[in-house]
Protein backbone atom coordinates (compact mmCIF):
# COMPACT_ATOMS: atom_id res chain seq x y z
CA UNK A 1 0.00 0.00 0.00
CA UNK A 2 1.35 3.40 -0.98
CA UNK A 3 -0.71 5.46 1.44
CA UNK A 4 -2.90 4.33 4.29
CA UNK A 5 -5.08 6.67 6.27
CA UNK A 6 -6.38 4.85 9.32
CA UNK A 7 -9.43 6.28 11.01
CA UNK A 8 -8.25 9.89 11.31
CA UNK A 9 -10.18 12.55 13.16
CA UNK A 10 -9.41 16.24 12.65
CA UNK A 11 -10.77 19.15 14.65
CA UNK A 12 -10.91 22.88 14.05
CA UNK A 13 -11.29 24.10 17.61
CA UNK A 14 -14.22 22.09 18.90
CA UNK A 15 -15.68 21.37 15.48
CA UNK A 16 -14.94 17.91 14.21
CA UNK A 17 -14.31 18.34 10.48
CA UNK A 18 -13.18 14.79 9.80
CA UNK A 19 -14.91 12.09 11.83
CA UNK A 20 -12.81 8.98 11.50
CA UNK A 21 -11.95 8.55 7.83
CA UNK A 22 -9.90 5.71 6.35
CA UNK A 23 -8.51 5.92 2.81
CA UNK A 24 -6.14 3.55 1.01
CA UNK A 25 -4.13 4.22 -2.12
CA UNK A 26 -2.38 1.43 -4.03
CA UNK A 27 0.88 2.34 -5.73
CA UNK A 28 0.33 3.84 -9.18
CA UNK A 29 -3.41 4.41 -8.90
CA UNK A 30 -5.66 7.46 -9.01
CA UNK A 31 -8.03 7.83 -6.08
CA UNK A 32 -10.72 10.50 -5.81
CA UNK A 33 -12.42 11.98 -2.79
CA UNK A 34 -15.69 13.55 -3.83
CA UNK A 35 -18.32 15.38 -1.85
CA UNK A 36 -19.85 18.80 -1.33
CA UNK A 37 -18.70 21.82 0.64
CA UNK A 38 -17.74 21.06 4.20
CA UNK A 39 -17.40 17.34 3.63
CA UNK A 40 -13.85 17.47 4.98
CA UNK A 41 -12.05 16.68 1.72
CA UNK A 42 -9.56 19.53 1.81
CA UNK A 43 -8.97 19.01 5.52
CA UNK A 44 -7.89 15.45 4.80
CA UNK A 45 -5.31 16.69 2.29
CA UNK A 46 -4.04 19.38 4.66
CA UNK A 47 -3.64 16.76 7.34
CA UNK A 48 -1.83 14.45 4.96
CA UNK A 49 0.76 17.08 4.04
CA UNK A 50 1.19 18.12 7.67
CA UNK A 51 -0.36 21.58 7.66
CA UNK A 52 -2.93 20.28 10.12
CA UNK A 53 -2.47 17.72 12.87
CA UNK A 54 -5.01 14.92 13.31
CA UNK A 55 -6.54 14.54 16.79
CA UNK A 56 -6.46 10.78 16.44
CA UNK A 57 -5.75 8.10 13.86
CA UNK A 58 -2.66 7.19 11.87
CA UNK A 59 -1.24 7.99 8.44
CA UNK A 60 1.24 5.60 6.85
CA UNK A 61 3.18 6.44 3.71
CA UNK A 62 5.45 3.83 2.12
CA UNK A 63 5.36 1.86 5.34
CA UNK A 64 6.36 4.86 7.45
CA UNK A 65 4.17 6.69 9.91
CA UNK A 66 3.92 10.36 8.93
CA UNK A 67 1.05 11.89 10.88
CA UNK A 68 2.13 14.76 13.08
CA UNK A 69 5.32 15.44 11.12
CA UNK A 70 5.83 19.03 9.93
CA UNK A 71 4.94 19.77 6.29
CA UNK A 72 8.48 20.33 4.98
CA UNK A 73 9.50 16.91 6.24
CA UNK A 74 6.51 15.17 4.65
CA UNK A 75 7.25 16.89 1.33
CA UNK A 76 10.75 15.44 1.48
CA UNK A 77 9.33 11.95 1.79
CA UNK A 78 7.85 12.29 -1.69
CA UNK A 79 4.40 13.84 -1.46
CA UNK A 80 3.53 16.76 -3.73
CA UNK A 81 0.66 19.06 -2.88
CA UNK A 82 -1.25 21.40 -5.16
CA UNK A 83 -3.30 23.66 -2.92
CA UNK A 84 -6.91 24.65 -3.31
CA UNK A 85 -7.59 27.86 -5.21
CA UNK A 86 -4.60 27.69 -7.60
CA UNK A 87 -2.15 28.77 -4.95
CA UNK A 88 1.09 29.83 -6.59
CA UNK A 89 3.76 32.40 -5.76
CA UNK A 90 2.03 35.15 -7.75
CA UNK A 91 4.91 37.62 -7.42
CA UNK A 92 7.41 35.15 -8.85
CA UNK A 93 7.82 34.16 -12.48
CA UNK A 94 6.72 30.78 -13.79
CA UNK A 95 10.35 29.73 -13.82
CA UNK A 96 10.89 30.80 -10.21
CA UNK A 97 7.69 29.10 -9.15
CA UNK A 98 8.93 25.84 -10.61
CA UNK A 99 12.29 26.33 -8.92
CA UNK A 100 10.53 26.78 -5.60
CA UNK A 101 8.66 23.56 -6.28
CA UNK A 102 12.02 21.85 -6.58
CA UNK A 103 13.17 23.35 -3.29
CA UNK A 104 13.90 19.95 -1.76
CA UNK A 105 16.19 18.99 -4.65
CA UNK A 106 19.66 20.39 -4.15
CA UNK A 107 21.39 19.23 -7.35
CA UNK A 108 21.13 21.94 -10.07
CA UNK A 109 21.33 19.46 -12.96
CA UNK A 110 18.62 17.36 -11.40
CA UNK A 111 16.40 20.45 -11.11
CA UNK A 112 16.98 21.27 -14.78
CA UNK A 113 16.15 17.72 -15.80
CA UNK A 114 13.00 17.83 -13.72
CA UNK A 115 12.08 21.22 -15.20
CA UNK A 116 12.30 19.76 -18.73
CA UNK A 117 10.16 16.76 -17.80
CA UNK A 118 7.49 18.88 -16.18
CA UNK A 119 7.45 21.41 -19.03
CA UNK A 120 6.94 18.52 -21.46
CA UNK A 121 3.75 17.78 -19.53
CA UNK A 122 2.71 21.44 -19.51
CA UNK A 123 3.93 22.98 -22.79
CA UNK A 124 2.00 26.19 -22.11
CA UNK A 125 4.25 26.96 -19.14
CA UNK A 126 7.33 26.92 -21.36
CA UNK A 127 5.77 29.79 -23.36
CA UNK A 128 5.09 31.77 -20.18
CA UNK A 129 8.43 31.00 -18.58
CA UNK A 130 9.42 34.54 -17.56
CA UNK A 131 5.95 35.84 -16.88
CA UNK A 132 4.85 36.57 -13.31
CA UNK A 133 2.60 33.83 -11.94
CA UNK A 134 -0.11 36.33 -11.08
CA UNK A 135 -0.48 37.43 -14.72
CA UNK A 136 -1.44 33.98 -16.00
CA UNK A 137 -5.02 33.00 -16.84
CA UNK A 138 -6.96 30.85 -14.40
CA UNK A 139 -6.32 27.66 -16.32
CA UNK A 140 -2.63 28.41 -16.68
CA UNK A 141 -2.32 29.17 -12.98
CA UNK A 142 -3.88 25.83 -12.19
CA UNK A 143 -1.43 24.10 -14.53
CA UNK A 144 1.39 25.95 -12.79
CA UNK A 145 0.09 24.93 -9.37
CA UNK A 146 0.13 21.27 -10.41
CA UNK A 147 3.47 21.59 -12.21
CA UNK A 148 4.98 23.17 -9.11
CA UNK A 149 3.83 20.24 -7.00
CA UNK A 150 5.33 17.85 -9.56
CA UNK A 151 8.74 19.52 -9.42
CA UNK A 152 9.82 17.82 -6.19
CA UNK A 153 9.57 14.46 -7.98
CA UNK A 154 6.84 13.11 -5.72
CA UNK A 155 5.64 9.50 -5.79
CA UNK A 156 2.23 10.69 -4.62
CA UNK A 157 0.58 13.94 -5.59
CA UNK A 158 -2.36 15.54 -3.80
CA UNK A 159 -4.59 17.71 -5.99
CA UNK A 160 -7.10 19.91 -4.20
CA UNK A 161 -10.02 20.94 -6.42
CA UNK A 162 -8.02 21.55 -9.58
CA UNK A 163 -11.17 22.08 -11.68
CA UNK A 164 -12.56 24.90 -9.52
CA UNK A 165 -13.62 27.85 -11.68
CA UNK A 166 -12.20 26.50 -14.92
CA UNK A 167 -13.93 26.40 -18.32
CA UNK A 168 -15.37 22.97 -19.28
CA UNK A 169 -12.86 22.51 -22.06
CA UNK A 170 -9.96 23.07 -19.70
CA UNK A 171 -11.51 20.69 -17.18
CA UNK A 172 -11.39 18.03 -19.90
CA UNK A 173 -7.72 18.77 -20.54
CA UNK A 174 -7.14 18.48 -16.82
CA UNK A 175 -8.56 14.96 -16.87
CA UNK A 176 -6.12 13.95 -19.58
CA UNK A 177 -3.29 15.58 -17.70
CA UNK A 178 -4.02 13.72 -14.47
CA UNK A 179 -3.93 10.50 -16.45
CA UNK A 180 -0.58 11.53 -17.97
CA UNK A 181 0.86 12.23 -14.55
CA UNK A 182 -0.36 8.84 -13.39
CA UNK A 183 1.28 7.18 -16.39
CA UNK A 184 4.62 8.54 -15.15
CA UNK A 185 4.16 6.19 -12.20
CA UNK A 186 2.87 8.80 -9.77
CA UNK A 187 -0.06 7.93 -7.51
CA UNK A 188 -2.71 10.63 -7.42
CA UNK A 189 -5.10 11.61 -4.65
CA UNK A 190 -7.66 13.92 -6.18
CA UNK A 191 -10.18 15.97 -4.26
CA UNK A 192 -13.07 17.19 -6.40
CA UNK A 193 -16.50 18.71 -6.22
CA UNK A 194 -16.77 18.06 -9.93
CA UNK A 195 -17.69 14.41 -9.44
CA UNK A 196 -17.75 13.68 -13.16
CA UNK A 197 -14.09 14.59 -13.44
CA UNK A 198 -13.27 13.08 -10.08
CA UNK A 199 -14.75 9.67 -10.73
CA UNK A 200 -14.10 9.76 -14.48
CA UNK A 201 -10.36 9.89 -14.06
CA UNK A 202 -9.99 7.74 -10.94
CA UNK A 203 -9.50 4.04 -10.36
CA UNK A 204 -11.15 4.16 -6.97
CA UNK A 205 -13.33 6.68 -5.27
CA UNK A 206 -14.59 7.72 -1.85
CA UNK A 207 -17.74 9.73 -1.30
CA UNK A 208 -17.58 12.00 1.74
CA UNK A 209 -20.48 13.63 3.53
CA UNK A 210 -20.00 15.84 6.60
CA UNK A 211 -16.68 14.35 7.58
CA UNK A 212 -17.48 10.71 6.98
CA UNK A 213 -17.03 8.24 4.16
CA UNK A 214 -20.50 7.18 3.08
CA UNK A 215 -19.48 5.17 0.01
CA UNK A 216 -16.29 3.76 -1.40
CA UNK A 217 -15.26 1.45 -4.18
CA UNK A 218 -14.27 1.07 -7.78
CA UNK A 219 -15.03 4.36 -9.52
CA UNK A 220 -17.05 2.69 -12.30
CA UNK A 221 -19.23 1.02 -9.69
CA UNK A 222 -19.63 4.30 -7.85
CA UNK A 223 -20.75 6.02 -11.02
CA UNK A 224 -23.42 3.36 -11.44
CA UNK A 225 -24.58 3.77 -7.83
CA UNK A 226 -28.03 5.34 -7.52
CA UNK A 227 -27.17 7.66 -4.63
CA UNK A 228 -24.09 8.96 -6.44
CA UNK A 229 -26.04 9.35 -9.68
CA UNK A 230 -28.77 11.33 -8.06
CA UNK A 231 -26.76 13.58 -5.74
CA UNK A 232 -23.38 13.95 -7.41
CA UNK A 233 -23.73 13.33 -11.11
CA UNK A 234 -27.16 14.86 -11.55
CA UNK A 235 -28.35 12.15 -13.91
CA UNK B 1 13.72 46.88 -18.24
CA UNK B 2 17.40 47.06 -19.09
CA UNK B 3 17.28 50.85 -19.37
CA UNK B 4 15.63 51.01 -16.03
CA UNK B 5 18.39 49.08 -14.31
CA UNK B 6 21.13 51.18 -15.94
CA UNK B 7 19.40 54.34 -14.74
CA UNK B 8 19.28 52.80 -11.30
CA UNK B 9 22.99 52.02 -11.39
CA UNK B 10 23.80 55.58 -12.50
CA UNK B 11 21.68 57.04 -9.71
CA UNK B 12 23.31 54.78 -7.12
CA UNK B 13 26.77 55.73 -8.43
CA UNK B 14 26.04 59.47 -8.32
CA UNK B 15 24.51 59.37 -4.85
CA UNK B 16 27.34 57.18 -3.60
CA UNK B 17 29.98 59.46 -5.04
CA UNK B 18 28.28 62.54 -3.62
CA UNK B 19 28.19 60.86 -0.23
CA UNK B 20 31.86 59.89 -0.35
CA UNK B 21 32.87 63.42 -1.34
CA UNK B 22 30.57 65.13 1.17
CA UNK B 23 33.38 65.92 3.67
CA UNK B 24 35.36 67.56 0.86
CA UNK B 25 32.54 70.01 0.19
CA UNK B 26 31.64 70.67 3.76
CA UNK B 27 33.61 70.15 6.90
CA UNK B 28 30.81 71.71 8.92
CA UNK B 29 30.41 69.33 11.90
CA UNK B 30 26.67 70.02 11.96
CA UNK B 31 26.15 68.83 8.37
CA UNK B 32 28.42 65.85 8.95
CA UNK B 33 26.51 64.91 12.08
CA UNK B 34 23.22 64.86 10.18
CA UNK B 35 24.83 62.79 7.43
CA UNK B 36 26.09 60.30 10.03
CA UNK B 37 22.63 60.11 11.59
CA UNK B 38 21.08 59.41 8.19
CA UNK B 39 23.53 56.59 7.52
CA UNK B 40 23.04 54.99 10.93
CA UNK B 41 19.27 55.39 10.96
CA UNK B 42 19.13 53.86 7.48
CA UNK B 43 20.85 50.77 8.84
CA UNK B 44 18.23 50.48 11.55
CA UNK B 45 15.34 51.10 9.17
CA UNK B 46 16.66 48.48 6.73
CA UNK B 47 16.68 46.01 9.59
CA UNK B 48 13.02 46.70 10.31
CA UNK B 49 12.13 46.36 6.65
CA UNK B 50 13.67 42.93 6.16
CA UNK B 51 11.45 41.58 8.95
CA UNK B 52 8.45 43.48 7.58
CA UNK B 53 8.97 41.80 4.21
CA UNK B 54 8.52 38.39 5.84
CA UNK B 55 5.21 39.55 7.30
CA UNK B 56 6.18 40.58 10.82
CA UNK B 57 6.39 43.93 12.54
CA UNK B 58 9.34 44.51 14.85
CA UNK B 59 8.90 47.53 17.12
CA UNK B 60 11.91 46.78 19.29
CA UNK B 61 14.57 47.79 16.79
CA UNK B 62 15.75 50.56 19.13
CA UNK B 63 16.17 47.95 21.88
CA UNK B 64 18.48 45.90 19.67
CA UNK B 65 20.39 49.07 18.94
CA UNK B 66 20.49 49.69 22.69
CA UNK B 67 21.77 46.20 23.47
CA UNK B 68 24.49 46.74 20.89
CA UNK B 69 25.35 50.12 22.38
CA UNK B 70 25.39 48.93 25.99
CA UNK B 71 27.23 45.70 25.25
CA UNK B 72 29.87 47.56 23.33
CA UNK B 73 30.11 50.39 25.84
CA UNK B 74 30.28 48.09 28.87
CA UNK B 75 32.89 45.81 27.31
CA UNK B 76 35.03 48.78 26.36
CA UNK B 77 34.71 50.50 29.73
CA UNK B 78 34.78 47.57 32.17
CA UNK B 79 37.13 45.25 30.33
CA UNK B 80 39.00 47.81 28.27
CA UNK B 81 38.36 45.98 25.02
CA UNK B 82 39.05 47.73 21.75
CA UNK B 83 36.15 49.22 19.80
CA UNK B 84 37.11 47.07 16.85
CA UNK B 85 36.33 43.94 18.86
CA UNK B 86 33.29 45.41 20.59
CA UNK B 87 31.67 46.50 17.30
CA UNK B 88 31.18 43.05 15.74
CA UNK B 89 30.44 41.56 19.17
CA UNK B 90 27.64 44.09 19.66
CA UNK B 91 26.09 42.92 16.40
CA UNK B 92 26.42 39.27 17.36
CA UNK B 93 24.92 39.85 20.82
CA UNK B 94 21.92 41.66 19.32
CA UNK B 95 21.48 38.87 16.76
CA UNK B 96 21.59 36.14 19.42
CA UNK B 97 19.01 38.04 21.41
CA UNK B 98 16.81 38.23 18.30
CA UNK B 99 17.11 34.47 17.80
CA UNK B 100 16.08 33.84 21.42
CA UNK B 101 13.10 36.16 21.09
CA UNK B 102 12.21 35.08 17.56
CA UNK B 103 12.24 31.31 17.89
CA UNK B 104 9.13 31.01 20.06
CA UNK B 105 7.27 34.07 18.74
CA UNK B 106 7.72 34.14 14.97
CA UNK B 107 6.02 30.74 14.89
CA UNK B 108 2.66 32.24 15.77
CA UNK B 109 0.58 34.20 13.33
CA UNK B 110 -1.13 37.42 14.26
CA UNK B 111 -0.19 40.20 16.61
CA UNK B 112 1.86 38.19 19.10
CA UNK B 113 5.22 39.07 17.66
CA UNK B 114 4.42 42.79 17.75
CA UNK B 115 3.29 42.47 21.36
CA UNK B 116 6.45 40.61 22.33
CA UNK B 117 8.67 43.24 20.71
CA UNK B 118 6.63 45.91 22.44
CA UNK B 119 7.32 44.14 25.72
CA UNK B 120 10.98 43.80 24.87
CA UNK B 121 11.24 47.57 24.43
CA UNK B 122 10.02 48.15 27.94
CA UNK B 123 11.87 45.25 29.57
CA UNK B 124 15.18 46.24 28.03
CA UNK B 125 14.78 49.85 29.15
CA UNK B 126 14.10 48.61 32.69
CA UNK B 127 17.16 46.38 32.65
CA UNK B 128 19.40 49.30 31.72
CA UNK B 129 17.75 51.52 34.32
CA UNK B 130 17.99 49.05 37.20
CA UNK B 131 21.36 47.46 36.59
CA UNK B 132 23.47 50.28 37.97
CA UNK B 133 26.74 48.43 38.33
CA UNK B 134 26.92 47.30 34.72
CA UNK B 135 24.83 49.79 32.73
CA UNK B 136 25.05 52.89 34.92
CA UNK B 137 21.35 53.11 35.75
CA UNK B 138 19.21 56.06 34.63
CA UNK B 139 22.16 58.25 33.76
CA UNK B 140 23.63 55.59 31.48
CA UNK B 141 27.21 54.90 30.56
CA UNK B 142 29.40 57.97 30.55
CA UNK B 143 32.87 58.16 29.07
CA UNK B 144 32.75 55.34 26.55
CA UNK B 145 36.13 55.50 24.78
CA UNK B 146 36.18 56.56 21.11
CA UNK B 147 37.45 53.98 18.57
CA UNK B 148 41.19 53.31 18.73
CA UNK B 149 43.21 54.96 16.01
CA UNK B 150 43.84 52.94 12.87
CA UNK B 151 47.30 53.23 11.36
CA UNK B 152 47.44 52.62 7.63
CA UNK B 153 51.10 52.97 6.73
CA UNK B 154 51.95 56.57 7.45
CA UNK B 155 48.30 57.61 7.65
CA UNK B 156 46.63 57.51 11.03
CA UNK B 157 42.88 57.78 11.50
CA UNK B 158 42.52 59.17 14.99
CA UNK B 159 38.74 59.59 15.26
CA UNK B 160 39.23 63.11 16.48
CA UNK B 161 37.05 64.70 13.80
CA UNK B 162 33.56 64.05 12.53
CA UNK B 163 34.99 63.29 9.08
CA UNK B 164 36.50 60.07 10.39
CA UNK B 165 33.26 59.03 12.00
CA UNK B 166 31.44 59.86 8.81
CA UNK B 167 33.61 57.48 6.82
CA UNK B 168 33.24 54.76 9.44
CA UNK B 169 29.45 55.16 9.36
CA UNK B 170 29.57 55.14 5.58
CA UNK B 171 31.49 51.84 5.52
CA UNK B 172 29.03 50.26 7.97
CA UNK B 173 26.14 51.56 5.89
CA UNK B 174 27.56 50.18 2.64
CA UNK B 175 28.11 46.78 4.27
CA UNK B 176 24.51 46.79 5.50
CA UNK B 177 23.10 47.70 2.10
CA UNK B 178 25.26 45.14 0.34
CA UNK B 179 24.30 42.30 2.69
CA UNK B 180 20.61 43.23 2.60
CA UNK B 181 20.72 43.40 -1.18
CA UNK B 182 22.40 40.01 -1.54
CA UNK B 183 20.03 38.51 1.01
CA UNK B 184 16.99 39.81 -0.82
CA UNK B 185 18.14 38.73 -4.28
CA UNK B 186 18.95 35.23 -3.09
CA UNK B 187 16.53 32.34 -3.03
CA UNK B 188 16.06 33.07 0.64
CA UNK B 189 14.90 36.59 -0.15
CA UNK B 190 12.45 35.42 -2.79
CA UNK B 191 11.05 32.96 -0.30
CA UNK B 192 10.85 35.52 2.46
CA UNK B 193 8.71 37.80 0.33
CA UNK B 194 6.25 35.00 -0.32
CA UNK B 195 5.57 34.29 3.36
CA UNK B 196 2.91 36.93 4.08
CA UNK B 197 0.64 35.52 1.37
CA UNK B 198 1.84 31.99 0.73
CA UNK B 199 3.46 30.59 3.86
CA UNK B 200 1.58 27.30 3.65
CA UNK B 201 2.50 26.94 0.02
CA UNK B 202 6.15 27.45 0.94
CA UNK B 203 5.90 24.93 3.77
CA UNK B 204 4.35 22.32 1.54
CA UNK B 205 7.15 22.96 -0.97
CA UNK B 206 9.49 21.71 1.73
CA UNK B 207 10.64 25.05 3.16
CA UNK B 208 11.21 25.34 6.91
CA UNK B 209 9.87 28.87 7.01
CA UNK B 210 10.82 29.49 10.64
CA UNK B 211 14.48 29.23 9.74
CA UNK B 212 14.14 32.06 7.26
CA UNK B 213 12.00 34.27 9.45
CA UNK B 214 14.42 33.96 12.37
CA UNK B 215 17.36 34.55 10.02
CA UNK B 216 15.79 37.78 8.73
CA UNK B 217 15.03 38.95 12.26
CA UNK B 218 18.55 38.15 13.45
CA UNK B 219 20.06 39.90 10.42
CA UNK B 220 18.07 43.06 11.14
CA UNK B 221 19.09 42.90 14.80
CA UNK B 222 22.74 42.34 13.92
CA UNK B 223 22.92 45.61 12.00
CA UNK B 224 20.97 47.36 14.75
CA UNK B 225 23.65 46.12 17.15
CA UNK B 226 26.40 47.50 14.93
CA UNK B 227 24.55 50.81 14.67
CA UNK B 228 24.19 50.92 18.45
CA UNK B 229 27.85 50.21 19.04
CA UNK B 230 28.84 52.95 16.61
CA UNK B 231 26.41 55.38 18.22
CA UNK B 232 27.73 54.71 21.74
CA UNK B 233 31.38 55.19 20.83
CA UNK B 234 30.57 58.19 18.63
CA UNK B 235 28.78 60.04 21.45
CA UNK B 236 31.01 58.38 24.12
CA UNK B 237 27.75 58.08 26.01
CA UNK B 238 24.52 56.10 26.03
CA UNK B 239 21.46 56.06 28.27
CA UNK B 240 18.15 54.20 28.55
CA UNK B 241 16.41 57.25 27.08
CA UNK B 242 18.16 56.85 23.74
CA UNK B 243 16.59 53.51 22.85
CA UNK B 244 12.92 53.84 23.68
CA UNK B 245 9.81 52.56 21.98
CA UNK B 246 9.42 56.02 20.49
CA UNK B 247 12.79 55.69 18.77
CA UNK B 248 11.61 52.40 17.25
CA UNK B 249 8.44 54.10 16.03
CA UNK B 250 10.53 56.77 14.33
CA UNK B 251 12.59 54.09 12.56
CA UNK B 252 9.41 52.35 11.47
CA UNK B 253 8.09 55.65 10.21
CA UNK B 254 11.18 56.16 8.06
CA UNK B 255 10.55 52.75 6.50
CA UNK B 256 6.90 53.45 5.76
CA UNK B 257 7.58 57.00 4.52
CA UNK B 258 10.34 55.89 2.22
CA UNK B 259 8.51 52.82 0.98
CA UNK B 260 8.68 49.17 1.96
CA UNK B 261 8.95 47.86 -1.58
CA UNK B 262 12.69 48.18 -2.02
CA UNK B 263 15.97 48.63 -0.18
CA UNK B 264 16.15 52.24 -1.33
CA UNK B 265 12.89 53.01 0.52
CA UNK B 266 14.12 53.07 4.12
CA UNK B 267 17.28 54.94 3.04
CA UNK B 268 15.32 57.64 1.24
CA UNK B 269 12.85 57.72 4.13
CA UNK B 270 15.60 58.23 6.71
CA UNK B 271 17.30 60.89 4.60
CA UNK B 272 14.14 62.89 3.93
CA UNK B 273 12.72 62.62 7.42
CA UNK B 274 15.93 63.41 9.29
CA UNK B 275 16.57 66.40 7.03
CA UNK B 276 13.01 67.55 7.58
CA UNK B 277 13.51 67.09 11.30
CA UNK B 278 16.46 69.48 11.20
CA UNK B 279 14.74 72.04 8.97
CA UNK B 280 11.74 72.12 11.27
CA UNK B 281 13.84 72.37 14.42
CA UNK B 282 12.27 75.73 15.42
CA UNK B 283 8.96 73.88 15.75
CA UNK B 284 10.47 71.08 17.80
CA UNK B 285 7.50 70.71 20.17
CA UNK B 286 5.10 70.28 17.30
CA UNK B 287 7.30 67.78 15.49
CA UNK B 288 5.38 64.59 16.35
CA UNK B 289 2.19 66.28 15.20
CA UNK B 290 3.67 67.51 11.94
CA UNK B 291 5.24 64.13 11.23
CA UNK B 292 1.95 62.44 12.02
CA UNK B 293 0.12 64.54 9.45
CA UNK B 294 2.83 63.92 6.85
CA UNK B 295 2.65 60.19 7.55
CA UNK B 296 -1.11 60.13 7.05
CA UNK B 297 -0.80 62.09 3.80
CA UNK B 298 1.90 59.78 2.49
CA UNK B 299 -0.11 56.68 3.33
CA UNK B 300 -3.24 58.14 1.78
CA UNK B 301 -1.79 59.48 -1.48
CA UNK B 302 1.25 57.29 -2.04
CA UNK B 303 1.14 54.03 -0.14
CA UNK B 304 4.33 53.02 -1.94
CA UNK B 305 6.17 55.76 -0.05
CA UNK B 306 8.36 58.64 -1.20
CA UNK B 307 10.25 56.29 -3.45
CA UNK B 308 7.14 55.71 -5.56
CA UNK B 309 6.88 59.39 -6.58
CA UNK B 310 8.71 59.05 -9.93
CA UNK B 311 6.48 56.11 -10.84
CA UNK B 312 3.34 58.04 -9.87
CA UNK B 313 4.41 61.01 -12.00
CA UNK B 314 5.17 58.72 -14.95
CA UNK B 315 1.74 57.12 -14.64
CA UNK B 316 0.05 60.52 -14.48
CA UNK B 317 1.88 61.71 -17.60
CA UNK B 318 1.03 58.53 -19.47
CA UNK B 319 -2.62 58.83 -18.56
CA UNK B 320 -2.70 62.38 -19.92
CA UNK B 321 -1.25 61.22 -23.21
Amino acid sequence: MHLEIKNIKVHYGKVEAVKGVSVNIEKGTVVSLIGGNGAGKSTILRTLIGLKKPTSGEIWFNGERIDGLPAPQITRKGIGYSMEGRRIFSGLTVHENLEMGAYVIKDKQEIQKRMDEVCALFPILRERFDQKGGTLSGGEQQMLAIARAMMSEPSLILLDEPSLGLAPKIVQELGVLIRDINKMGVSVLLVEQNSKLGLGVADRGYVLEVGEVVLEGDSKELMANDHVKKIYLGV
Amino acid sequence: MKNNSTTKKVIIAIVGLAAILLPVFSSDPYILHIAIAILIWSMLALGIRIVLVSGHLNIAQASFMGFGAYASGALAMKLGWSFWICLPLAGVIAAILAIIVGLPTLRIKGAYFVIITLGLSEVSRRIWMMWDSLFGGPQGLLGIPPPDAIKLGGLAIMFNSKVHYFYLAFVLFVITVFVMWRFEKSRTGLLLKSFPKADMLAESSGVYIMKYKVAAFALGAFFAGLAGSFWAHYFTYCSPWDFTLMASFYMLMYVVMGGTGSIAGPIVGSAVMLTLDELLRPFKEYMPMILGVILILVLRFMPGGIISIPGLIRDAVMRKE
